[in-house]
């Protein structure tokens, strides 16, 4: 059923997010910590303060 | 092509290989309570907020123990550490490495914490794999009153972490007023 607001939406799409199985959730996971990794290298050459973060040697 | 689409292309220039895979970490928790190293375990902090709500960045897991009761009270954690040494496992500071994740093993530090791991939650990590093995999981209230009792967790990472529970409707507010009343008395 589509959205009545873009806000309803959001909130549609975090609660699917919350059903996600736990395997599904730590892929994820693994996932933001590769993209923060990769962020500070835009901070960095920005001379921003950095993040840390080391994402998992792992597979969901 | 950029490392986020490196790692939205699965299989294709990985930057560092994986060298495990979750599901053994949880293999070998289950191991060690089945061994005796540990009396109990579950799975607490942002990784346990991740799968009761949304998943965050996190950089390690942590992990509460319980312990049998003949534990040297002063160095809980060493037949635990022992444990690990024997079996050739990194230690990277504070943390074990294990399957690729660094796991910061923590003992269960107050009778609150003790009863937030007994009443952890069980479930399948892959609903869809037979052969999955479970994950322990402490309770979204408990997670709650752990970061809003404990001296020095109350910060404002874990009082966001605590307003995503809310927000999802996870929080059971009768029991941690209960929970408050009795970690105050």
């Amino acid at each position: 059923m589509k959205p009545a607001t873009p806000f309803e939406g959001k909130a549609q799409w975090h609660a699917q997010q919350r059903q996600l199985p736990p395997r599904e959730k730590i892929r994820i996971l693994i996932e933001l910590q590769r993209r923060e990794a990769e962020s500070n290298g835009i901070r960095k050459s920005l001379g921003r303060p950095t993040v840390s973060m080391k994402p998992w040697d792992t597979e969901a | 092509m950029t490392d986020i689409q490196r790692s939205l292309d699965p299989g294709r220039g990985r930057l560092n290989p994986a060298v495990g895979q979750f599901r053994d970490v949880l293999l070998l928790l289950s191991r060690l309570k089945a061994e005796g190293v540990i009396h109990d375990y579950a799975i607490g902090g942002a990784v346990a907020m991740s799968l009761w709500a949304e998943p965050v960045a996190t950089q390690d897991l942590d992990v509460i123990v319980t312990v049998a009761g003949g534990a040297d009270p002063l160095d809980p954690l060493r037949p635990l550490l022992d444990w690990f040494n024997q079996h050739e496992h990194a230690f990277v500071g504070e943390h074990i490495l294990i399957a690729g994740v660094p796991v910061q093993f923590l003992v269960a530090w107050s009778p609150l914490v003790v009863e937030a791991v007994a009443s952890a939650a069980e479930t399948a990590y892959d609903p869809s794999d037979p052969q999955s093995p479970t994950i322990r999981l402490i309770r979204p209230t408990y997670l709650v009153a752990m970061w809003q009792t404990d001296q020095g967790a109350d910060t404002p990472r874990r009082r966001e972490r605590a307003a995503r529970l809310r927000e999802a409707g996870l929080v059971d507010d009768t029991l941690l007023t209960e929970l408050f009343s009795r970690t105050k008395t």
